[in-house]
Order: structure tokens, then sequence, then C-alpha cells
């Protein structure tokens, strides 16, 4: 019996976690750098999983009205879980250089296909999300 | 359609429904723009260069700005709604305005033939406490009421009060909790922007300083129109109405206050809100005014004396809890009653603001019959050719005694006089005629009712005496329709009347009333119906004529002569509402586009909820009549098979309104009309459902102040008896833990406590869980087992319960036993009791028993 706003605001965090991990490929993570004021890559690290997770925590399938929108939240989270993952692994390598894109840093626990699908995944989210809000609006 | 714009729609009608401010509404529309613009950049980057914007930050802004906004407004609209009621402006808009130029001197001093001081103005400004007007019936209390609530003037004192107000408040910051106070105050408001999504700190200035409130309670109407209840929900409503940033924390306050947990409601949906108790509205309100301490709040209270008492709850305990909200230092009243012993006691005594209205209105009153004789064409002529008629006006104000209603039933009736070119003597002579006396003036109306009409005045005033709040026109025209065609009903089809024909019944009906009742039931319009169909109701012109109606041995047989079988016109009344259903303009707001998508994705459906309000109104109103026509009368089935005829109806009606509730089921429940509910069409085994429905019905019946409460058992045992489980769980507590807490939180009659034990009793012996712990803040957590002990007689308490079950609470306070006397109870019934013992025949003796129990010893 979710009303129609939640439904929307449950879009709009979808939105909210493909912008910033689109962002975040694009190389708006040297942003966190400045802003931690650190040189430890690993804290940085470790404040983008943060942030991650606390994005993909705020998207509650259960607030989809349709099943449409159900599936786009659940894909939307496997994708941030996997790119967890691999943010997780990255950290236990504990390599401290710096990239010049988390595109770049998922390069050293992934294959060049595997970045390449999540890549995909994102901007076929992006469009879909965008084409469900649109929809809600009419 | 789509799904958004249909809520938006949805919030707008609430919006004005609840008559709330509409720039709210105006920044979503500004919102969706944003969404709109922002998916549409997004789509065609794609294809296109990027712009130099970034459109997924920005749809991201705005589809979270356009969700935080519009469930804000959502949960707001929803705590609004549960305090709204459908009459709650209603006496105000039928209040008669004050004549031009009346009423002025109450911003003065004195007025001039009368040096008694006045001190409104004075108090308005500068006062405190409560301003007690009072005055004899019909003198004018509630219009001076009105005049002073809509007047700029008070505005402009009031503000005056603000200001200095405000300004004492700064120079006692210095002071740690007022500090502490203030900076509370701007945190919540703080917060209520940044939840606006709009985050524009400069709106911080249109916070409301300043709140007025108003509250008129009205005899005649609803049962809450003239209940504490109804004054504490509409002056909340009106308060939060104002300041609709507290609105967030009164939800957090009331989840706490029921127990739940601290963050309800605050994401996803919307739970239904559950009934307000008095506790819980007093101390809403108390709280709202001295979180806001900035603020400063006027609120009006007009006729006093017009208050029920009931549920133990006197004029005292009215007169405590007006005492109570006036203590703060930001909080006057302004009240007008009758000058009844008990407010003389608790007003005029302790405080030098009050008047006396009867002696102050002379003035007013000359002017009155002054103008009114003037605008009369046949009166000039006649008063240029013969200046005596000059002397009628002053004779007629003299003889008023400052009974302003006296005035106007006399000069409506010698302006009927001039048409005929009356001579002044006769005039005259036709005032020595009119008794002085109001209530003597009221049957002298009654009884120049023609002999023709005097059948249909009394089932009139009969049915108008009788209703539970006014009823439709377009009813009292059904009703002689059917009276005179008793086929009225079989050889009309469920149609909705066209303008041409409403429009042709509600003048005749008007007119028919007025020659039929003399002016004493008149006509009220409803400024807030869109529909025609529900604009005009008929009301008494006064309280007064209420009273007289219900008090008058002689009226009374002049109705019983009018009307020989009363049960015969409630079944009139019920064939009237079922007319009613079948031609009401029920209709859905949507366009063609959403009926095509409606197979889809049938929630999308928008409803307006006038059509639903009226539609449960009819119900409520067929479920009372139908009630009165079954009890006491030898003809049951005859109502049973109308019932029928209604169901279908009703049916017919939910289905063109999209409406799958159970409200009709539910009134019934709350109004406990077992033969009624025993007659239902109803999927019985929708209640034995692991899922509930949203509104159950067992809950309807056991936390209803409507029925009377013996017939609350049948009810209540019936829907146990069709397998509703006691120990459902809703809104986090259970049917019967719901109900525990409601007696426990409540003062109950002997009478009441008596029918109380046998719900008990007859949940316990379906199984209630006992050990249950109660929603109840003040006494701590009680078990349903220590409620028992504390709400009946040990006898019998021990009926109920397990042999050895001792109370566990602490410090608990344990029922006065001596309150009722009763006899020793009989192994066997406590037996009987606990065993889940379900024959109906045996059941049948089982509560025979139990009655025999509960007869006093006097008896």
């Amino acid at each position: 019996m979710a009303d129609p706003f939640a439904a929307l605001g449950l879009a709009g965090n979808i939105i909210t976690l493909i912008d910033f991990t689109c962002k975040l490929f694009a190389g708006a993570h040297t942003i966190y750098r400045s802003h931690t004021g650190t040189s430890d890559e690993n804290a940085v690290l470790e404040v983008i999983v943060r942030d991650i997770s606390s994005f993909s925590g705020a998207i509650f399938v259960e607030q989809a009205r349709s099943e449409q929108l159900r599936l786009l939240a659940a894909e939307s989270k496997r994708v941030a879980e996997e790119l967890l993952r691999a943010l997780e692994r990255l950290k236990v390598q504990g390599r401290n250089t710096r990239w010049g894109s988390l595109k770049a840093a998922l390069r050293e626990v992934w294959s060049r296909s595997e970045v390449e699908n999540l890549e995909k995944s994102l901007s076929k989210l992006q469009a879909q999300v965008t084409a469900h809000i649109q929809h809600l609006m009419g | 359609m789509s799904e958004i714009s249909v809520a938006v729609n949805r919030l707008t009608e609430t919006n004005n429904l609840l008559r709330l401010d509409m720039k709210r509404l105006a920044a979503m529309d500004a919102m969706i723009q944003d969404i709109l613009s922002a998916t549409t950049a997004l789509q065609s980057t794609d294809r296109n260069q990027r712009t130099s914007q970034d459109p997924m930050q920005a749809l991201s802004l705005a589809v979270s700005n356009l969700g935080v906004h519009a469930q804000t407004i959502a949960h707001e609209q929803h705590l609004l709604s549960s305090l709204h009621f459908s009459m709650i402006r209603a006496r105000h808009e039928k209040i008669e305005k004050a004549h031009a130029n009346t009423y002025e001197w109450i911003f003065r001093d004195s007025v001039p033939d009368n040096a008694t001081p006045i001190r409104f103005a004075q108090w308005l400004e500068a006062g405190t406490g409560i301003y007690w007007i009072h005055g004899k019936p019909g003198c004018g209390k509630s219009t001076l009421m009105k005049f002073i609530c809509d007047h700029t003037q008070t505005r402009n004192h009031l503000g005056r009060w603000s200001q200095s107000h405000a300004k004492s408040l700064q120079e006692r910051t210095r002071n740690i909790t007022d500090e502490e106070k203030l900076s509370y105050e701007a945190e919540l408001i703080e917060s209520y922007y940044q939840q606006q999504g709009d985050g524009t700190q400069s709106r911080k200035g249109e916070i409301a300083r300043m709140v007025t409130a108003k509250y008129f309670f009205w005899n005649a109407g609803s049962k809450l129109q003239k209940s504490q209840e109804g004054l504490l929900r509409s002056l909340v409503f009106e308060v939060l109405r104002q300041c609709p940033e507290l609105i967030r924390h009164v939800r957090k306050a009331r989840s706490r206050y029921r127990g739940f947990a601290d963050d309800l409601g605050e994401t996803g949906s919307l739970v239904e809100e559950a009934p307000w108790s008095f506790e819980e509205l007093i101390s809403t309100l108390q709280e709202v005014i001295n979180v806001r301490s900035s603020a400063t709040f006027c609120l009006f209270i007009d006729g006093l004396d017009e208050y029920k008492e009931e549920n133990k709850r006197t004029y005292r305990d009215l007169v405590a809890t007006l005492n109570r909200i006036a203590q703060f230092p930001n909080v006057k009243i302004c009240a007008s009653s009758r000058p009844w012993t008990v407010f003389l006691d608790a007003f005029k005594g302790r405080s030098m603001y009050s008047i006396k209205l009867e002696e102050l209105t002379r003035g007013d009153i000359r002017r009155f019959v002054s103008d009114t004789f003037q605008e009369h064409d046949q009166y000039r002529r006649l008063k240029d050719h013969d200046p005596a008629y000059n002397t009628l006006i002053g004779e007629v104000a003299r003889r008023a005694q400052g009974v302003f209603l006296w005035v106007y039933l006399v000069v409506k009736d010698l302006l009927e006089g001039l048409t005929y070119n009356d001579s002044v003597q006769t005039m005259l002579a036709r005032l020595d005629q009119f008794p002085e006396d109001l209530e003597d003036f009221f049957q002298h109306m009654i009884e120049s009712i023609p002999r023709q009409y005097r059948h249909q005045a009394a089932r009139t005033f009969l049915v108008t005496m009788a209703a539970p709040a006014p009823l439709l026109l377009v009813l009292h025209s059904f009703l002689d329709d059917i009276e005179a065609n008793p086929e009225y009903l079989s050889c009309r089809s469920q149609m909705p009347l066209d303008i041409s024909e409403l429009t042709f019944r509600h003048d005749r009906m008007r007119r028919q009333l007025e020659g039929r009742t003399k002016g004493l039931l008149e006509v009220v319009s409803n400024s807030q119906a869109t529909e025609p169909y529900y604009q005009f109701r008929v009301d008494f012109l006064h309280r007064t004529v209420k009273d007289f109606l219900h008090s008058s041995s002689k009226v009374q047989s002049f109705m019983l002569n009018g009307q020989k079988d009363a049960f015969k016109t409630w079944v009139l009344v019920c064939r009237g509402i079922l007319a009613e259903v079948r031609h009401a303009p029920f209709k859905t707001n949507y366009n063609m586009k959403l009926e095509k998508r409606r197979n889809m994705q049938n929630e999308l459906v928008f409803v307006s909820p006038e059509h639903l309000n009226r539609l449960y109104g009819f119900f409520f109103e067929f479920v009372y009549f139908a009630e009165k026509a079954l009890h006491g009368s030898d003809n049951e089935s005859a109502m049973l098979a109308l019932f029928k005829t209604f169901e279908r109806a009703s049916e017919n009606a939910k289905a063109r309104l999209n409406d799958d509730s159970d409200r009709l089921p539910e009134i019934i429940c709350e109004l406990g009309v077992l033969e009624l509910l025993q007659n239902m069409d109803y999927d019985w085994s929708k209640l034995s459902s692991p899922n509930p429905t949203p509104r159950s019905l067992i809950r309807r019946a056991l936390l209803s102040f409507q029925g009377a409460p013996q017939q609350q058992v049948g009810v209540v045992e019936y829907l146990l008896g069709r397998g509703v489980d006691p120990n459902q769980v809703r809104m986090e507590n259970s049917h019967f833990q719901e109900y525990m807490a409601m007696l426990v939180n409540n003062k109950s009659t002997e009478e009441q406590e008596e029918y109380s034990f046998r719900v008990v009793a007859a949940l316990v012996a379906h199984g209630a869980d006992l050990s249950a712990r109660l929603p109840t803040s003040r006494l701590g957590k009680l078990t349903a087992q220590d409620a028992i002990h504390k709400l009946f007689p040990p006898s019998l308490a021990s009926v109920i319960l397990p042999a050895g079950s001792p109370p566990t609470g602490q410090g608990l306070q344990l029922h006065p036993a001596t309150r009722v006397r009763i006899r020793p109870v009989s192994p066997t019934v406590v037996q009987e009791v606990a065993s889940n013992s379900p024959s109906p025949g045996r059941k049948a003796a089982l509560w025979s028993r139990l009655s025999r129990i509960f007869g006093r010893e006097n008896s």
C-alpha cells in the first residue's frame, strides 16, 4: 500500500545511486581526496564504500508499486553490492597507488569485460529508471 | 492521467476540503516541471552532445524534492483529516450575520445608555484569561461571537498583544529555560523547512506568530458538535492548520503516546490514524501552545451551554478544561454562554472581563427594527402619509427586552401585515397579541400553522428533532413524495436527478417548509458543498426552538396528533434516504484516458472525497433511523426488507464511486444494530482471514461511543461467533489490547461497567490473551489481567479469570468493590465462562444468568 510518492522517492534514490557511481567512474573520486584531506588512498576508499552503502541502503525495494520498479530497485542494489565487493578486495590489496578514476582502480581487481559489464549495467539502469520516472509522471 | 497526477489531484482535493494553504501545492507543480525537463534533457543527451548542466543530478534532486515535499504534505493532511469532521464549520456558517452597524460598541469603552465598562479591546491587547459574554436565550450571543471573530479590529488588537508578547519574551531570554525553549522552537522550524526540500531560510518569517481559532457548540448538531472532543479536535485542527511546522512534532508525540515506534510514518506508507482520545487531544493542545511559546493563541468558543454532558463529563469539567488551556501566558479565550450558575461561579466572580449582552443591545435593536421597516417600500409610503407609524419602531424595541430573536420574528410578521395596508392601530393591536415571552411566542407560531399543513408539519418537526445532524433539503422533498405515493420508490430507477428537477425540488420544499413550520425551521446553505444536491440542509432557526419543541407538552401532543405512529415515520425516513442514495450525483472525476488504463492498474481511479463522505453520511443516517424503526415495533420484517433494497442501492453507489470499503457494516457495528448485521450480504470469511481488512469491524464495535452499550454486546458476540480472533493484531495492538486500554483510560458509569464486563467476558471466552500488555502510557505497562482486576470487583473478575490469577502489577489500584454490590457468583457460571462454550442455546442461557448476577440488590 505504498503511496505513489514513495514509489517516486524510490526511483529518485535509484537515480542518486547511479549518478553517484557514474561520477566516480568518470573521475569524481579525486574530490574525495581533497574532502577527506588525506593522501591515504585506503581511507578515501573507505569513505567511498561507506557512501555507496548508504545510498544503496536508502533503496527500499518494498516501496515499489509495480513489478518493473521492483526489478529496477533490486538490480541497482545488486550492482552496488558487486561494486562494493570489488572495492573491499581493492582495500585488502592495500596498494597505495593514486588512480585517475574508479574505473582505473577497478582494473586492479577486475577484467576489462567485467568493468565494461558494470558500466553497461549502469547506463542501462539509468535509461530504464528515467523512462520509469517519465511513466510515473505521465 | 498518470499515477503521480492522480495522487497530486487527491492532495489538492483534500487540501481544499481541509481549507489548507494552496501555496505549498503550487511548489509541487514547479517540482514536477523540474523533473519533466530533467528527464527530457537526460534522454536527449544520449544522442546529442552533453549540456553544461548535469541532468542526472538535476533529476535526482528534483525527484527527491518532490517525493519529500509530497510526503510531508500527505502526512500533514493525514493527521489533519483525523481531526477534521464534516460539520466542523457548519454551525459557524449557519449563524445569522450581524445587522449593519450593530455590535460596533464591543470595541468601545461603553454604550451610550449604559455605563458598564466593556473592556473588550483592553482585554484583547493586554488582558489575560477568559473574557465571558453572557446573556439570555436569543439575545444574539452567537451573532456577536461571529462578528468578533470576523472583524479586522479584533485582529489589530490581537496583533498588538502578539507584539508585546514577543518583546517581553525577548527581554526574558536571559532566562535559561526560555532560551532553551526558543532554540528548540527554531530547530523545529528549521527541520520543517529542511524537510520541505526547498531549504529557503528566508521563509522563516512566514511562520505564524498569532494564531486564532474558533469553535461554535451546536446543541442541535451532531454528537461531536456538542462535545468536548469536538471542541478540542476543532481547536487542535485550527492551530495545526495555521502552524503546519508543528504537525511532524505532533505525529511523533502521538506515536510515542500510543506506544509505537518513534519513526512511525516517516518513511513509506501511511498508516491509519487511530481515533483521538480526550486526554490525548488536550495534551496535544497544551504541548503545541507550550512549544510555540513565542506565538500567541486567541480562542473563541461560543455556546458553552450548548455543550452536552456525557460520560460523566459535566459543565464543571468543561470549565476546568478551558481553565487548563487559558492558564498559559500566551493564550486567551473569549467564551459565550447563558448566565447559568456554573458559568457565573467560574467566570463572573473571578474576572472583570465579562458583559451581560441584553443590557447593551438596546441601540442595536432599535437600529435593526428601524432599518428593516425603512427597507420596506410600503412602510415608507404609509409613514409619509401617517407619522404615527414611527411609534411602531419604538414599541417593538421597548418590548424586546434584549431578545434579538423575538424582534426578528415579530418584525417579519408585522411586515407581512404591511403588505395588506394594515393601519397603525391594527399593527399595534397585532403587536399586543404577540406574547413577550419567547417560548409563548413559539407556541403562538405553532398554533398559527394552518390545519391542512399540520400533519406534514408535525412529521417535519419530528424528523428534524430525531436526526443525528441536520438532514438534506432534498430528503424532505423525497419524504413528501413517498408519503403521497407509496409506489414512488418502486417506479424509479437509480439515476442522478437532473439539475432542473433538483432546483424545482429545492424551491418547492423551501416554500413548503416556510408555510409548514412558520420559519421555525430554516434552510441552511453549506458553502463548501460543490454539488447543489448536497448544498442545503434543514435546521432549527435557533437553539431555543429546539429546546422549546423538546420541552413543551403542548407541542408534544401537537406532534403526536399529527403523527400517530412514530415508527412509521422512521421507516419513511429510511425510504427517503434510499431515494437520496438512488438519486445522488455520485461520480468519479477521472477522464477517459484513465478509464482505458483501469484494467491494468485498478487503484488509479480518483474518487472525490466529497461524494464518498456523502455516501457514508447516508449510510450513517439510514442505520441510525433503521435502529429507531426496529426497536419498539412489531414490523421488523418490513424494515429488514427495506434494508435489503438499501444494501443493493448502496452496492450500486459504491460501484459508481469505485469504493470497496466496508463502511456500511462498519457503521452498523459502530451503532450496534445487530438485526441489520445479521441480515447483511457480507463475506464473513473475511473476518477470520489472516490479513485483517483495513478497518476491521470488531474494532468499530469495540471502540465506538455511538451506540447504546447493551447493543454493543450483541454485535461483539456476533462477530466473535463469526470467527474474529480477539488477539488479531492491527496497528501494533490486538483488538483485545485496544479495548482493554480504552476501558482503563476512560471513566465509565455503572451501567457502562456492566456492559463492558460482558464484552470482556465474551472476548476472554473466545481466547483473548490475558497476559497481553496494554498500550497505556499513564499507568505503566499493565497486563490485560491486571486491568480486569482494576476495572471490576473481585466477584466479577474471578468469573472471567482462571482460578489463582492475582494481580501482578505493582501499586495497582484495585476496583473499589463497594461501588457495585453483587451477589456471590455460582461456580458453575465461572466454569461455563472459562470453558470455550459455544452452542448458541447454552450461550443465551449463560448470558441470562450473568444478567441475573448483575441484578442490583435493591431491585
